[in-house]
C-alpha cells in the first residue's frame, strides 16, 4: 500500500529525500578527511619532527644543558635559527628571512628534497659554505642558483632550492622565506654574536626501542631546570591531531547543521504530502483501516525517503572524497606530508546511521498527526482537520520522544567524535545550543517580519500586492521552512564573507596609516639616535623606541622557579592518577619564557592602570641592596603567574648573569591589538638602564618605495638589524586567511546546496495550493500579468524576509566581532557586500520560484470546474 | 431577440492514445439575455465541458461560441481573461473561496481584478454580503463559515462586478437541502434584480425546472434545448 500510494508522487518524494544528501555527504567527507589526516600524522609522526625528540631554548645551551643532551645520548644534530636581513645577487634590496643553520644528519626521519638533488649534502660539504632557498623567493628576487647572498658580513653562494624543507616545529615558519645553511657556517661567523633573538635546538634520534615519551618524562625536571622546551615526535603528532580535531569539530558543525536543515526540509515536505493525502487516509479509515496501519503506510514512505537520501549522500560523499584525492595528487606539496585520501568505513557507517536517524525522526514529526485523523475527515474539510491535529501536537509524548531522540543523536555524534564523555557532552551541548539559537532566531525574525508586514498591508493596495502578502499566511504556507532553508544558508555564507571582510580590513596595511608599520630589532643601544636620523633621511618617520632588557624568572613570591616546576610536576602526576583537571598551575611557557621588558617613566597610550600605583622612576644611586625595584605588570600575565600588587619576583637579567629583586607596584591592561610597542613588564627609569640588550625602534613608512629605501639604508649601516615590514606580514596573514576562508566557504556550500534543495522541494510541495489559487483567479478573469505579479510579490516577500533574517544575524555577528577588533576605531561595515549579496539571494530565489511556477500560470482555468 | 449566448456546432474532442474521444458533439444552443437556463444530463454527458467552453475557460475543437454578440472562439488567453473579468460571473460546486482572505475580501476580487477599488467597491461588497445574509460575518475567513455560508459569499462575489452572464456549476451540489433551497432562492432573486443571464449546470431536475430553458445533453450530444 505504501508503494502504491507513493507511485503518483515518486519523483516528488525522491526530491524530498535529496534534502539530506549533502548533509550526509558532508559528514562522510569531513569524517573521512579527519581520519585520513590523523592516520597520516600518526604514521609519519617522526618525519614531522624529523627526530624522536627536540630540545630548544631562546639562548645558547648552557654547560648543564649540554651535559644533559650528552646524558640522553643517541644521534644528535643542532640547529640555530633566527630572522635577519639578507641581500641576493646584485639586488641591493634586503629581505627579512628566517635562517636555519642545521648540522648534517638532520632530519633523522623523512627527507629534505632539493634541486639539484645533492644540494642538501653540498651545503655541508662545500668548503665555502652555501645556502638553500625557496624557489619562490629566488624568483621574487630575480636571482638564480650560483648567485651570492649577503647575511651581515657573511657572503655565501646559493647552492640550490628547497622542494621540501627540513621539518620544523615552529608555528611561524612561513612568515618569512626560509634560508637553510650549515650549522658550522653560522657558528663560525660573527653573525650570531650580534643576534639577540635566536633559537637553539638539539634534535635526537634515540636508540631503537626507546620510547620518546619515556625519555621526555624521565628528564622533564632537568629540562625545566634548564628552561628547555621539549617536544617529542608523539607530542608533535598529538598537537597536529588536536588542531585537526578542532578544525573538524567546527567544520562538522556546519555539516551537522546542513543535515539538520535537510531533516527540517523532509519534515516540511512530508507535512504537505500527507496534507494532500488526508482525504485518502480518512477514506481508508472509513474502509476499516486502523490508524496504526494508515500511519505505517506513510512511515514506510518516510523510511524509504530517509534510506534513499542517506544512500545517495554516502555515494556523493565518497565521490567528493575521490575528487579531493585527485586534487591532493595533482597538487603535491600542499600538505606537508604524504596522505592517502580515501573514504573511511567507520565514518561511512556513522554518517549513514546519523543521516538515517535524523531523516526518519524528522519524517515522524508530521506523521504523528496521522494517528489522529478521524474517518469523518473524509466527509469534512481536510485543512481544518490537520490543523486541529497540530494544536494538540505539543501535548503528544511521542513528539517529545522524537525530539529527545534528535537531541540524543546530536550528543551521540559529538561523543563518537570525541570518545570522551565530558568533552563529547560539551561539544554536543555546543552543537545543540548553536542549532537551537540559530534556528530559533531565524524563526523569530521571520515571525516578527511577517507581523510587521501584516501591519503594513493596506486595503487600498492593489489586489496583486495584497494577494502576494496574504500568501505568507495561507494554510500550509511553509513560510518557516523558507526562513530556515534560505536564512540558514545566507547566515553561514554572509557571516563568513563579512567576517573575512572585517578581518582583512583589520589586517589591511592602510589601517596602519598613522601607526608603526616598520619594526627594527637589534639596534645597538648606542646607535639609537643615529638610527632615527637614518630613518628620517630615508624618507620615513621614526616613532617610538624602547630599550629591551631580557629578563627570566628565577623566583616568585620567594619560591624558586625550579621548586615550582618540581611541585607542578608532582601535582600533575597526582592529577593524572585521579583524572582531575590541572587547576591553578602556572603555564610552563610563562615560567620558561624570556620576558623582553623595557623601562620608562610614563604609561603609554595603549595601557591603562587597573590597580596599584605607577612608579616611573627609580634612583639606583640611593637604593640599598634590599630595596625592591617597583615594576608594572600586565594584568593577564600576572593572573597566569598568580601574583598581584605587592608580590615579589626575582629575575635574571639575561646576558649579564645578574639577578634583580622586583616588587609588583601596579597592574596594567594592555591593548595588544595596537601596533605599538607593548610589554608584559615595565620597569621604572633608572633601575636597569645599564643592562640594555638591544633597542627596538618603530617607524612609519608611507609607501613600498620608502620602505625599500629604509631597509637598504639600515642594512648598509647595521646589517644585523632586522627590519620587519609589517605590511608584508599582514599580506602573508591575509593570504592564509583567504585560504582558510575558502575552505570554510566550501563547507558552507553543503548547507547552501541543502538549503537550495529544501527550497526547491518546498516550492514544489506548495505548488498544488498555489495552482488552486491561481486557477481560481484566472477563472475570475485575472490576466497572466496579474498572476505573474502575485507570484513575484509572494516570492520576493518570502526571499526578502528570509534573507533579511539571515543577513541580519550575520550582520549582528560581524558587528560584535568588529566592535571587539576595532573598538573605537572607525571601520567600514561591508554594506555594499551586504546589499549585493542580499539582492543576489532574493533575485536567485524569485527567479527559481518563478521558474518552478511556470506551469502554474498556464494551468487552464477549466481545472477550477474539474477540481470540484 | 439576439441571444447573449449562442453556440454553433460546438465540438470538443480529446486525444486518447490512438483514438479520439468526442465529449461534445456539434452542440447548438441559444440563450436570450436576462433569461435563466439549466444544462442537465447524466455524468459524462459533457455538461461541464459545455459550460467551460461557453465561459471561455477552454477552447473548442471546432464550432463557434458567441457571447454577447462576440465570437470568442479565437480569442487568446488574455482576451478571454478580460472577457471573464468584465462580463462573466462564476459559482462553483465547491465554493472556491480564497482561504487566506476574509469574506468581504473574497467578494471584491473580481472588481479589483478590473482595477476597481476604494470605498465604492467595498460598500457594494458589503451591500451584497448583507443581501445574502452575511452582513455580520464580513471579516470571517472561509474556514470559519459553513458550506452554505461559503456558497453565499461565492454568490456575492459572482455579482460584485454585475456580469452579463453568470455560470453556476452545481451550485447546490455540496449543500444540504435547507441550504440548497436558500442558495437557489438567492441566486434567482439577485439574478432577477440585476437582470443577469443565469446558466446553471445541475443534476437536480427540480432546480432545472425553475429555469426558463433546459438544455439536455447525453453522450456529448444535445437531446433537447
Amino acid at each position: 500500500m505504501a508503494y502504491r500510494d507513493s507511485r503518483a508522487a515518486k519523483l516528488k518524494l525522491a526530491l524530498f529525500s535529496a534534502s539530506i544528501i549533502f548533509g550526509v555527504a558532508a559528514l562522510v567527507v569531513i569524517g573521512s578527511l579527519r581520519y585520513n589526516l590523523n592516520d597520516s600524522v600518526k604514521s609519519q609522526s617522526k618525519s614531522l619532527l624529523g627526530a624522536d625528540l627536540q630540545l630548544s631554548a631562546r639562548k645558547e645551551f648552557s654547560k648543564e644543558a649540554n651535559d644533559l643532551t650528552a646524558q640522553i645520548g643517541g644521534d644528535q644534530a643542532k640547529e640555530i635559527s633566527f630572522s635577519t636581513m639578507m641581500t641576493v645577487g646584485e639586488n641591493p634590496q634586503p629581505r627579512l628571512v628566517s635562517i636555519r643553520a642545521i648540522e648534517p644528519g638532520f632530519p633523522f626521519y623523512g627527507t629534505v628534497a632539493t634541486t639539484p638533488a645533492d644540494a642538501w649534502q653540498s651545503v655541508h660539504s662545500n668548503a665555502k659554505g652555501g645556502v638553500l632557498v625557496e624557489e619562490s623567493f629566488l624568483l621574487s628576487m630575480q636571482s638564480k642558483i650560483g648567485d651570492m647572498v649577503k647575511i651581515g658580513k657573511l657572503e655565501l653562494p646559493i647552492i640550490g632550492t628547497l622542494d621540501q624543507a627540513p621539518p620544523s616545529s615552529s608555528g611561524f615558519a612561513g612568515m618569512n622565506p626560509t634560508v637553510v645553511t650549515s650549522f658550522d657556517t653560522i657558528r663560525g661567523s660573527e653573525l650570531l654574536s650580534s643576534k639577540s633573538l635566536s633559537f637553539h635546538s638539539t634534535y635526537f634520534k634515540l636508540p631503537a626501542l626507546t620510547a620518546d615519551m619515556q625519555i621526555s618524562d624521565e628528564f622533564q625536571a632537568a629540562f625545566d631546570a634548564e628552561r628547555l622546551r621539549s617536544v617529542t615526535a608523539t607530542q608533535r603528532s598529538e598537537r597536529i591531531e588536536k588542531t585537526i580535531n578542532n578544525l573538524y569539530l567546527f567544520l562538522n558543525l556546519i555539516g551537522f547543521s546542513s543535515l539538520f536543515l535537510g531533516g527540517i526540509g523532509i519534515a516540511g515536505a512530508i507535512h504537505i504530502h500527507i496534507s494532500e493525502r488526508l482525504t485518502s487516509v480518512a477514506t481508508l479509515r472509513c474502509l476499516g483501516c486502523t490508524s496504526a496501519k494508515a500511519f505505517a503506510i506513510y512511515f514506510i514512505q518516510g523510511v524509504f525517503m530517509g534510506a534513499l537520501g542517506t544512500l545517495l549522500g554516502l555515494i556523493s560523499g565518497c565521490g567528493l572524497i575521490a575528487v579531493a584525492a585527485y586534487f591532493a595528487q595533482s597538487l603535491p606539496g600542499v600538505i606537508p606530508f604524504d596522505i592517502t585520501i580515501e573514504p573511511v568505513f567507520t565514518e561511512i557507517v556513522k554518517a549513514a546511521g546519523i543521516g538515517f536517524i535524523i531523516s526518519v525522526c524528522f519524517a515522524l514529526l508530521p506523521l504523528l498527526k496521522l494517528r489522529k485523523i478521524s474517518p469523518l475527515a473524509a466527509l469534512r474539510n481536510e485543512g481544518a482537520e490537520l490543523e486541529s491535529g497540530q494544536k494538540s501536537g505539543f501535548r503528544d509524548p511521542l513528539r517529545w520522544l522524537i525530539i529527545l531522540t534528535l537531541a540524543a543523536t546530536a550528543f551521540l555524534l559529538a561523543w563518537l567524535d570525541n570518545r570522551e564523555l565530558g568533552r563529547g557532552l560539551a561539544t554536543a551541548r555546543g552543537y545543540v545550543s548553536f542549532l537551537a539559537v540559530t534556528f530559533g532566531l531565524l524563526l523569530s525574525c521571520g515571525l516578527f517580519l511577517r507581523w510587521v508586514l501584516k501591519l503594513c498591508v493596506r486595503p487600498s493596495w492593489p489586489i496583486t500586492i495584497r494577494q502576494g502578502f496574504s500568501a505568507l499566511y495561507r494554510p500550509n504556507n511553509q513560510t518557516s521552512i523558507f526562513m530556515l532553508s534560505i536564512g540558514l544558508g545566507v547566515f553561514f555564507l554572509f557571516t563568513l564573507i563579512f567576517t573575512q571582510n572585517v578581518l582583512l580590513q583589520w589586517l589591511s596595511p592602510d589601517r596602519l596609516a598613522d601607526t608603526p608599520n616598520i619594526f627594527m630589532v637589534d639596534i645597538p643601544p648606542e646607535d639609537t639616535s643615529k638610527a632615527r636620523e637614518t630613518i628620517q633621511k630615508a624618507g620615513s618617520t621614526p616613532l617610538a623606541d624602547a630599550p629591551i632588557i631580557q629578563l627570566r624568572l628565577t623566583s616568585i613570591k620567594g619560591k624558586s622557579v625550579d621548586e615550582i616546576f618540581r611541585e607542578q610536576a608532582e601535582q600533575k602526576k597526582q592529577f593524572n592518577n585521579t583524572n582531575k583537571k590541572e587547576e591553578g598551575q602556572i603555564p610552563k611557557w610563562v615560567l620558561r619564557r624570556s620576558f623582553r621588558s623595557t623601562f620608562r617613566s610614563e604609561l603609554s597610550d595603549t595601557e591603562e592602570l587597573v590597580s596599584g600605583e605607577w612608579i616611573g622612576t627609580y634612583d639606583a644611586s640611593t637604593a640599598t641592596p634590599s630595596l625592591l625595584i617597583p615594576i608594572s605588570m600586565e594584568a593577564e600575565i600576572a593572573a597566569n603567574l598568580g601574583v598581584n600588587v605587592g608580590d615579589t619576583l626575582t629575575m635574571e637579567i639575561e646576558g649579564f648573569g645578574e639577578e634583580i629583586n622586583l616588587k609588583i607596584a601596579s597592574l596594567r591592561k594592555v591593548d595588544w591589538r595596537s601596533m605599538n610597542l607593548n610589554f608584559f613588564i615595565v620597569l621604572p627609569q633608572g633601575a636597569v638602564d645599564d643592562y640594555v640588550a638591544f633597542n627596538i625602534l618603530t617607524a612609519h613608512s608611507a609607501s613600498p618605495e620608502t620602505r625599500a629605501e629604509l631597509q637598504q639604508a639600515m642594512f648598509a649601516k647595521w646589517p644585523s638589524v632586522s627590519v620587519i615590514d609589517l605590511s608584508l606580514i599582514l599580506k602573508t596573514v591575509q593570504s592564509v586567511l583567504d585560504a582558510a576562508g575558502k575552505a570554510i566557504q566550501a563547507m558552507a556550500l553543503f548547507t547552501i546546496i541543502t538549503g537550495s534543495i529544501v527550497l526547491i522541494s518546498t516550492l514544489l510541495s506548495g505548488r498544488k495550493i498555489r495552482t488552486k489559487e491561481i486557477v481560481l483567479l484566472r477563472t475570475l478573469g485575472a490576466s497572466q500579468g496579474q498572476i505573474a505579479r502575485i507570484l513575484a510579490i509572494e516570492y520576493t516577500l518570502l526571499a526578502s524576509i528570509a534573507t533579511i533574517a539571515g543577513t541580519g544575524l550575520a550582520a549582528i555577528a560581524t558587528a560584535l566581532l568588529s566592535s571587539f577588533l576595532f573598538e573605537n576605531e572607525a571601520y567600514t561595515f561591508p554594506w555594499s557586500q551586504l546589499l549585493i549579496g542580499a539582492s543576489s539571494v532574493i533575485v536567485i530565489t524569485v527567479t527559481l520560484g518563478m521558474l518552478l511556477s511556470r506551469g502554474i500560470a498556464n494551468t487552464p482555468p477549466m481545472h477550477a470546474l474539474k477540481a470540484g | 431577440m439576439n441571444a447573449i449566448l449562442e453556440t454553433t456546432n460546438l465540438t470538443k474532442t480529446y486525444q486518447s492514445g490512438a483514438s479520439e474521444l468526442t465529449v461534445l458533439d456539434a452542440v447548438n444552443i441559444s440563450i436570450p439575455p436576462g433569461s435563466t437556463a439549466a444544462i442537465i444530463g447524466p455524468s459524462g454527458s459533457g455538461k461541464t465541458t459545455l459550460l467551460g467552453l461557453c465561459a471561455g475557460l477552454d477552447r473548442a475543437s471546432s464550432g463557434i461560441v458567441r457571447l454577447d454578440g462576440m465570437d470568442i472562439t479565437d480569442l487568446d488567453e488574455g482576451q478571454r481573461a478580460k472577457l471573464r473579468r468584465e462580463s462573466i460571473g462564476f459559482i462553483f460546486q465547491d465554493f472556491q473561496l480564497m482561504p487566506n482572505l476574509t469574506a468581504i475580501e473574497n467578494v471584491v476580487i473580481p472588481a479589483e481584478l478590473q482595477g476597481k477599488k476604494g470605498s465604492e467597491t467595498s460598500a457594494r461588497a458589503a451591500q451584497l454580503l448583507k443581501r445574502v445574509g452575511l452582513g455580520s460575518r464580513m471579516k470571517h475567513y472561509p474556514k470559519q463559515l459553513s458550506g452554505g455560508e461559503q456558497q453565499r459569499v461565492a454568490i456575492a462575489r459572482a455579482f460584485i462586478h454585475e456580469p452579463k452572464i453568470l455560470f453556476a456549476d452545481e451550485p447546490t451540489g455540496n449543500l444540504d437541502e435547507e441550504s440548497s433551497k436558500l442558495i437557489e432562492e438567492m441566486l434567482f432573486e439577485i439574478n432577477k434584480e440585476l437582470d443577469t443571464t443565469l446558466v446553471i449546470v445541475t443534476h437536480d431536475n427540480e432546480l432545472a425546472k425553475k429555469t426558463q430553458h433546459i438544455i439536455q445533453l447525453k453522450g456529448g450530444k444535445l437531446i433537447s434545448g
